[in-house]
């Protein structure tokens, strides 16, 4: 009896992992059915169990609905009891197949097996908002997570507008996760605060841990990358980016042991202080698997060059400073390094390079999808010259010293180009001459109908540029515009950039992305309300005229997760406009708006499930509410908030 | 619009009496500012009126319509009134305003604009930081350790730069730079001039050479000299018309 079942189990599991494809195309439609507790309606149960490839199946019970929150999965043995049931161990190992979040959530809505089940084989969570959960939550809530990925502060803090000491810090998360989560293996952390200290502790209490990513965090020295290299003795990524570190010196990379040899990432390229080249070189080549290799400034294009002919297996690189005054000799044997380098992927750092240079780059270049040059100040010619190696370019990232030219270029040679972001090279120079206008992202759009993503900062638009821009590249995701001075109108006719938006959104359906600037009044607020129905991150900035324009964005758009604005005249009736919203929604973002502390004692009272914090200003009135962050949580409101931060509740 | 002025008249310490430095030779002491700013689309609650005083980190300062005069002695030549520097005192507190936002602001990583705007225009402002920061440590082993006189990292090394012809100085920060040809890249960029206009004036009208004034006054070319020891020494930039005789 007990052989006939294990049989039948075998080839159950068989026919499972075949279908996977087809489980996950049958699971995600119900994602619509994250928010309710209700079971599969009976019609599609009905049609999952007649399948005939499905047929040697016992009938999955279903246990009603359940609560999420609050139910500790428990292991289920099999006894012979339990022969017409599906083995726990079976269907986790089917679920573990599932990879989004999204489906996982769904799945876990199910019963309370599939619960139990998708809990067990959980092995990765995404916390988008520190706050918004405990670790302990999470930990009774997934047992076995090996990965973590953890974003702390509100965006706007990379623009100064949080104050230092505001919290987000990792220290707590780390203490528990070492008792739940000891084998731990990956962690990923974005604007946190990451001590030395949590380095360390990380460091010393994770035996298996593999991978550390640190993106916009702060609060940590060299000192605490110098624990990890020392003590994590299976590291394969050490990524270290855009941080508010300090360096104390290179030191840091020497800690690794001479037998130490599994890393796979190594960035350090935002690194300020010198590193010893001998030590990188040599642990460059006795990890045989490093793929991504992103060196800081104080790398010379020798060094780089040691570097290319000892791993040519790279597929990401981030040089160092490429402005170096090279001999033809040099020049050649960078060259000849370069290609070398059949894998690379990914290009980048490239700081002050200068054109000569740059030509040593060429050979790597055929099977580029990924080029950043926003570290260096290009001339158009520079661009042009170097865009026609890269056939296969998906996204460039450029400073607006290419200006115009350079973007036309752009245009002429990039035909497969999904994404392309424009920084300022001297954000705060008025004078700036060579900047980009509107021409310059009219050739780009004219030149690469894949466009889906762009992030331009220029000093001028226009609205008919704009919509010609959409009309050429309709599938918009991320569309983010930044008219560097606040309210500027359209330049040719004076009239706001209304319509410029309004034929964003009206023409790119699949926009999840916008961030709007220029001269704005509450009839753009109309247009996205209306017709930007698969936002979900909306960045606005100076612009509005009245409560009318966060009105219609709160009532207009369904799929709003993020919204964060700054210095716009919308106060408390369009705070309190959003109420049934914000719980399904991350975070809101108000500052230097018209939003008083009365307003948010009522958005407070009204729902209890969200933390209304507010950040006052020295010496601003006592009723202003100066900046608002506004998110649900199950964790209750913060107990770590510094004095600045006041927790708002309806008293 | 915005006029963000970046540099300085020659002092009466100097000999310098070239007439193709169009700015006046005034006395110390005085300066004017003249800051003009447009009134953003959300005014909220404003009125604050004039706050270019108000140089603390972290304050939101908005300019808002008016104009910022301080009184100057009259200047002899056609050029928009200008702030005096005298050379050497670069972070004088008697300097513009504007511009010691902008040094503090940019030595502080805060993004705070010429305009005083905090956070704007919304760019990370580690981006820059790191720009700045790295270059002047990459600097550091090769250069002045004892010239530069800096005990520990300074993020900038601001010089000015004036150019024939041109109305207007301009500031430019060495410590961006480890050799002449990406300082001549952002001259140009700022100047305007065409790329190919090579420092060693040939023939053609309209070409510029790079001279420098070294610590005892005196302009040098920029072409005979070490990277290193042009950092040590140098003063001010001029990017002179190769038509008019060397430097003075």
């Amino acid at each position: 009896h007990l052989f006939i079942h294990s049989i039948s189990i075998f080839q159950a599991v068989l026919i499972i992992l075949h279908l996977s494809p087809f489980g996950s195309l049958l699971f995600s439609p119900f994602s619509s059915h994250l928010s309710s507790s209700s079971p599969i309606p009976h019609r599609e149960r009905e049609s999952f169990d007649s399948e005939s490839l499905l047929s040697p199946f016992p009938q999955i019970s279903s246990s009603g609905g359940i609560s999420a929150m609050d139910r500790s999965p428990k292991r289920r043995s099999i006894s012979p009891d339990d022969a017409t049931r599906f083995p726990d161990e079976v269907l986790e190992r089917v679920l573990a197949l599932l990879d989004s979040p999204k489906d996982r959530s769904a799945v876990s809505l199910v019963c309370r097996d599939w619960y139990s089940a998708e809990s067990w084989s959980r092995r990765h969570v995404f916390i988008g908002n520190c706050y918004s959960v405990s670790p302990e939550i999470v930990a009774r809530r997934f047992p076995r997570i090996r990965s973590v990925t953890l974003k702390g502060k509100p965006r706007f803090s990379d623009f100064n507008l949080v104050p230092d000491n505001w919290g987000a810090d990792v220290h707590s998360w780390l203490l528990v996760f070492a008792s739940e989560y000891p084998f731990l293996e990956e962690l990923r952390l974005k604007r946190m605060r990451v001590t030395d200290e949590s380095l360390e502790f990380l460091a010393l209490n994770f035996p298996n841990f593999r991978a550390l990513s640190l993106l916009s965090c702060d609060g940590f020295s060299t000192g605490g990358l110098a624990s990890v290299a020392t003590h994590c003795k299976n590291l394969t990524e050490l990524d270290i980016q855009e941080n508010g570190i300090d360096d104390f010196g290179g030191e840091w990379l020497s800690c690794f042991p001479d037998n130490f040899n599994t890393l796979e990432v190594l960035n350090f390229s935002h690194l300020n202080t010198d590193v010893n080249p001998d030590v990188l070189e040599r642990l460059v080549s006795r990890c045989r698997s490093l793929k991504v290799l992103k060196v800081n400034r104080s790398i010379s294009l020798d060094c780089l060059q040691r570097l290319l002919v000892s791993a040519p297996q790279l597929t990401e690189l981030g040089a160092g400073s490429f402005s170096q005054e090279l001999t033809p000799r040099q020049h050649a044997d960078l060259e000849h390094a370069f290609g070398l380098c059949k894998n690379l992927s990914v290009l980048t750092g490239l700081w002050e390079a200068t054109a000569m240079n740059l030509s040593a780059v060429y050979p790597a270049c055929s099977r580029l999808s990924f080029l950043n040059l926003s570290y260096t100040a290009l001339q158009s010619q520079e661009l042009a010259s170097l865009l026609p190696h890269c056939p296969c370019l998906r996204r460039l990232w450029v400073l607006d010293s290419v200006g115009d030219k350079g973007l036309e270029a752009v245009g002429a040679n990039c035909p497969s180009l999904e994404e392309i972001r424009v920084f300022p090279a001297d954000p705060f120079d008025e004078d700036m001459i060579n900047a980009v206008t509107e021409s310059g992202i009219v050739a780009v759009s004219q030149g690469c109908p894949k466009l889906h993503y762009i992030l331009y900062f220029c000093r001028q638009m226009t609205n008919a540029a704009v919509a010609t821009v959409v009309r050429n590249c309709p599938d918009f995701t991320h569309f983010r515009l930044c008219i560097m001075n606040p309210g500027q109108p359209d330049h040719t006719t004076n009239q706001p950039m209304d319509e410029a938006f309004g034929s964003v959104v009206k023409t790119c359906k699949k926009l999840q992305r916008l961030s709007v600037s220029g001269l704005l009044t509450d009839l753009t607020f109309k247009y996205i309300g209306k017709y930007a129905k698969n936002m979900e991150t909306l960045s606005v900035a100076f612009a509005g005229s009245s409560d009318l324009g966060m009105q219609y964005v709160m009532e207009g758009c369904s799929k709003l997760r993020k919204l964060e604005i700054r210095d716009c005249p919308f106060g408390n009736a369009a705070l309190l406009s959003g109420l049934e919203k914000y719980e399904s929604m991350r975070s809101l973002w108000m500052s230097a708006c018209n939003v008083t502390m009365n307003g948010c004692r009522v958005l407070a009272r009204e729902m209890p499930r969200l933390n209304v914090e507010v950040m006052k200003e020295e010496g601003s009135d006592d009723c202003k509410a100066d900046k608002v962050y506004v998110y649900r949580t199950v964790a209750g409101p913060r107990r770590d908030a510094p004095p600045s931060v006041l927790t708002v509740s309806s008293l | 619009m915005e006029l963000q002025l970046g540099l300085a008249l020659p002092t009466a310490g100097t000999n310098n009496n070239d007439n193709s430095l169009v700015f006046g030779n005034s006395n110390n002491g005085n300066h004017e500012v003249i800051v003009q700013s447009w009134l953003p689309a959300a005014d909220n609650g404003g009125g604050e009126g004039t706050e270019c005083s108000d140089t603390s980190a972290g304050k939101r300062r908005r300019l808002l319509d008016g104009d910022v005069r301080l009184p100057l002695p009259p200047v002899d030549l056609k050029t928009l009134p200008l702030l005096q520097w005298a050379a050497g005192e670069e972070n004088d507190d008697n300097c513009s305003v504007v511009l010691n936002n902008r040094i503090e602001a940019e030595e502080e990583g805060d993004s705070d604009g010429g305009d005083g705007i905090v956070g704007w225009p919304p760019i990370n402002f580690r981006r820059n930081k790191k720009q700045r920061n790295q270059m002047m440590v990459v600097n550091r082993p090769s250069s002045c350790s004892g010239e530069c006189g800096a005990a520990g990292p300074t993020p900038s090394m601001y010089v000015k730069v004036t150019m024939d012809g041109v109305g207007i100085g301009r500031k430019v920060d060495l410590a961006l730079h480890d050799s002449f040809s990406s300082l001549r890249r952002q001259l140009f960029a700022m100047f305007g001039l065409p790329e190919e206009n090579p420092w060693d004036g040939g023939a053609g009208a309209g070409e510029y050479q790079l001279t420098y004034q070294d610590p005892e006054g005196d302009w040098l070319l920029a072409d005979d000299i070490s990277w290193r020891s042009f950092i040590g020494s140098v003063q001010r930039l001029r990017l002179m018309r190769s038509s008019s005789s060397g430097s003075s």
